[in-house]
């Protein structure tokens, strides 16, 4: 009698290690599976994603508070470090934007008075919704972010991102009250863009990298191009707003010519999302608006 | 011996799933925007610690079912390739439950530099299967470095680990 539950447990015992063999394999077969689904960009699994993070949001909120306080603090250390250098640069900067200011109010009144002896039509003026950043990814085979806004915000699709410095990529799922935004950096980020002041169409692709490239461009227009040289978007296709500012090149050599961008994300707590949900009720042809290329000098 | 109460079950089972949520936290930890996006970014593989961890001491309380759950939950979650993760880490749970042993009752030095194998062919891993799907050259430097900030990034995630190891699901 005493060795029955032994001769059941023997029983059992390769049962179930065969059963435990055949749900690793089926897992390991499902992830195989939802790795090719996900590579052919089925909507179905946007929508599951999207979902799953508009549930989870909260989480992330309340996660992402201490985490946001933590980083100020650090900031603010060091900022108190470097105080004496940052006083003498900031009064250097000021300076120089002191003359940039009479520059740009000079131009101005020169613009308006051309304006109206021209009889321009100016185009609208960008709405943005402002989203917090909930998450970013941060491995080193992703870079996109999180926000804190949705399709009940307004947020559609391809919608632009951008903070003070400038464009920091585009909105690229949207659930219903959080979006993700698709970094430049990305290695799906594909941006028509342009240097500032030719109307040369090229495309800014991100590798992951922290340089994204420029690519699509004729040899002849690729000689053109230096470093400092400034990156905007471009009006061509009419996917984004033209004249946003990108970045400036750092190289052009055997690399390709690789941007370094404007915006500096990594302690971003806020994007500006613009409004495109309105595009449907102010139409604007981008055909008739014209690239400015004076543009911050 | 009288029967568990109400609150001891509910005990036990918040306790016998303390791995799993440990898991889950790292997952969440990972996309906390906290900077380490750029300029270089390097986010150490929180959930890989932690599948590591509980799969050579308590591979009872982390079911391969909740490894590839949590995989799947972390790549809704970055943004990458769906099932990339899920597949490492049930990967790196599949390997390990067949090498367990060595670790058991040795040395920490010996965990860590078994777990630095683990985190370089789940690394390489990694990149191959990017580099293969999207047929592009992913910059190689960024992936070195998450693999040492990972490695490095251990002693401290497994000093948490043992702690609550110790703690909450000793007992179980």
């Amino acid at each position: 009698m005493k060795n029955r539950p032994e001769a059941v447990f023997r029983l059992t015992a390769p049962l179930k290690l065969a059963v435990a063999r055949a749900a690793f394999t089926l897992l390991v077969a499902a992830s195989i599976g939802l790795i090719a689904l996900s590579r052919t960009d089925v909507p179905v699994l946007e929508r599951v994603r999207m979902a799953v993070i508009d549930i989870v949001a909260p989480l992330l909120e309340a996660a992402a508070q201490p985490a946001t306080a933590l980083q100020r603090f650090s900031t603010e250390v060091r900022d108190l470090l470097a105080l004496r250098q940052e006083n003498q640069r900031l009064r250097a900067e000021l300076e120089r934007l002191q003359q940039w200011q009479e520059a740009a109010m000079r131009l101005e009144a020169e613009n308006s008075s051309l304006r109206s002896s021209l009889n321009v039509s100016t185009p609208p003026a960008q709405r943005f919704v402002t989203a917090a950043v909930m998450a970013d990814s941060g491995g080193a085979f992703a870079r996109q972010m999180l926000i804190s806004a949705g399709s009940a915000q307004g947020i559609v699709r391809g919608a632009v991102a951008m903070v003070a410095d400038g464009l920091v990529g585009r909105v690229s799922e949207v659930g219903e009250r959080t979006a993700r935004v698709l970094l430049l950096t990305d290695l799906n980020s594909r941006l028509p863009v342009t240097i500032e002041g030719s109307r040369q169409p090229m495309i800014l692709a991100g590798d992951n990298g922290p340089l994204p490239r420029l690519t699509y461009l004729s040899p002849d227009a690729t000689q053109r191009i230096s470093p400092g040289d400034r990156v905007v978007t471009s009006p061509h296709g009419g996917a984004v707003p033209p004249g946003l500012v990108i970045g400036t090149v750092v190289e052009n050599g055997s690399r390709g010519i690789l941007v370094r961008p404007a915006a500096d994300w990594s302690t971003v707590e806020y994007v500006r999302v613009l409004d495109y949900g309105l595009r449907g009720i102010l139409p604007e042809s981008p055909q008739l608006t014209p690239t400015r290329g004076r543009r911050g000098g | 011996m009288a029967q568990p109460s109400l609150w001891e079950r509910l005990d036990t089972r918040l306790r016998s799933i303390t791995p799993a949520l440990v898991t889950v936290v790292m997952a969440l930890v990972s996309v906390l925007p906290i900077g380490w996006q750029a300029p270089h970014p390097a986010v150490p593989a929180f959930t890989l610690m932690s599948v590591y961890y509980w799969t050579v001491y308590r591979p009872d309380l982390l079911p391969p079912v909740a490894v590839f759950v949590i995989g799947v939950f972390q790549d809704l979650l970055t943004g990458g390739l769906v099932g990339v993760t899920a597949l490492l880490l049930l990967a790196t749970h599949g390997v390990l439950l067949g090498q367990r042993k060595l670790f058991l009752g040795k040395p920490f030095w010996l965990a860590w530099i078994g777990f630095a194998l683990v985190a370089a062919a789940a690394g390489a891993a990694q990149y191959l299967i990017v580099a293969t799907l999207y047929w592009t050259l992913v910059p190689i430097g960024q992936a070195v470095m998450q693999a040492l900030t990972t490695v490095l990034a251990f002693p401290l995630l497994a000093w948490f680990f043992i702690r609550t190891h110790r703690r909450v699901v000793a007992r179980v």
